[in-house]
């Protein structure tokens, strides 16, 4: 998928490295890697963002996520089911013990409803996880372009 | 005797042979179902033509029909889609890049799904953000309905929360040939190159003015 942008991402990927590396956010046996959002069209509503959940330790659970960016955030998710794609709210996200979680396109994501103002591409915005032995975790994330679908670090690694 | 009848049987026989050989080829390049040369998947017409009466973000009232002698690329979603929306019409912004002058025998349009919450406004600041050339269509529930219906596109409204909903849809991309009939479908992991390809076949055609 998205082959021929391949080598450009590659060089991308190469300058987005250092910022996505420095963005991933340590508590406890919890690292949250690399949130990433999506740049939105002028007056949209929404955006999303997405976000891989690490987990060395004992499992935890995801309660809900806060961010200044949205007047209301939700956990979705998404699925495909003969030829449709259906989303539905999730109330919680179980982070099983040594295991991770990815938020991802197509599947769950973060849903940001009533977007203060628009997403452009480079900005960061705040997102805080709530775990329920964790605590707040607090992560920010980076707006890649209108239509990303796989963050430039992750291109070529396979989906 | 005989040997003239010998000399004769061959001869008509070959030439029935011959114009035999001649009407099966003939049959054969005409009819033998050849590898598609799209690469997105082929629709056979079906029963119902595609069709919809709705209105352009300018408050123009619109069919399918007005755009008969393009190449109508259709996608039917909502500007609060999280990200099969913005990833199909990111595509096809890249798409109609990649198609250079042959992108001005295409068209893009968004028709919604969500006609309640996308207003005239939202929808142009939101499809035109991906090319300054798509359009986006909106109209009446029933006529969304009636639009949906005639490409097979399923739709349904799936609250989230108390004072939010989602819509479960369809994620095909519709492509209707110059003559307004249901030609090529592609999905969410059709390439650029493919889309790219099957357009310019189809464009091509148009400038030669061949039939397609």
């Amino acid at each position: 998928m998205y082959t021929h942008i391949h080598r450009l991402t590659f060089l991308l990927a190469l300058a987005w490295v250092i910022p996505a590396l420095a963005a991933d956010q340590r508590t406890g046996s919890l690292t949250i890697t690399q949130p990433w959002s999506r740049a939105t069209a002028p007056g949209a509503a929404i955006g999303a963002a997405y976000f891989e959940i690490v987990n060395a330790g004992a499992v935890d659970t995801l309660l809900r996520i806060e961010s200044p960016i949205a007047r209301q955030v939700e956990m979705h998710t998404s699925y495909t089911e003969g030829g449709t794609m259906r989303m539905r709210p999730v109330t919680s996200v179980d982070v099983p013990a040594r295991g991770r979680v990815r938020f991802e396109p197509s599947g769950l994501h973060v849903m940001l409803i009533d977007l203060v103002r628009p997403l452009r591409k480079g900005d960061r915005f705040p997102l805080t996880l709530v775990f329920q032995h964790a605590g707040p975790v607090r992560v920010e994330a980076i707006v890649q372009d209108l239509g990303t679908l796989i963050p430039p670090w992750r291109e070529g690694h396979g989906q | 005797m005989t040997t003239t009848h010998r000399r004769q049987l061959p001869k008509a026989s070959l030439l029935a042979l011959g114009a035999a050989g001649l009407v099966a080829g003939a049959s054969i390049a005409l009819f033998w179902p050849r590898p598609s040369e799209f690469r997105l998947t082929v629709l056979p017409p079906g029963p119902v033509s595609p069709d919809f009466r709705l209105v352009d973000f300018d408050g123009q009232p619109r069919s399918l029909a007005d755009y008969r002698g393009q190449v109508v690329v259709i996608f039917f979603g909502y500007t609060r889609c999280p990200d099969a929306c913005p990833a199909a019409l990111f595509k096809l912004a890249q798409v109609m890049k990649r198609l250079g002058p042959a992108s001005a025998q295409v068209r893009v349009l968004l028709i919604t799904l969500d006609p309640e919450r996308d207003t005239p406004q939202l929808l142009k600041s939101y499809v035109t953000a991906f090319d300054p050339r798509f359009v986006g269509l909106s109209g009446t529930t029933a006529q969304i309905d009636h639009a949906a219906a005639s490409f097979y596109v399923a739709h349904f409204k799936a609250p989230t929360s108390n004072d939010y909903y989602a819509i479960d849809h369809s994620t095909a991309t519709y492509v209707i040939d110059a003559q307004g009939q249901r030609r090529l479908i592609g999905a969410m992991n059709t390439s650029i190159d493919d889309f790219a390809h099957d357009l310019k076949l189809l464009a091509g055609r148009l400038k030669q003015g061949a039939s397609p």
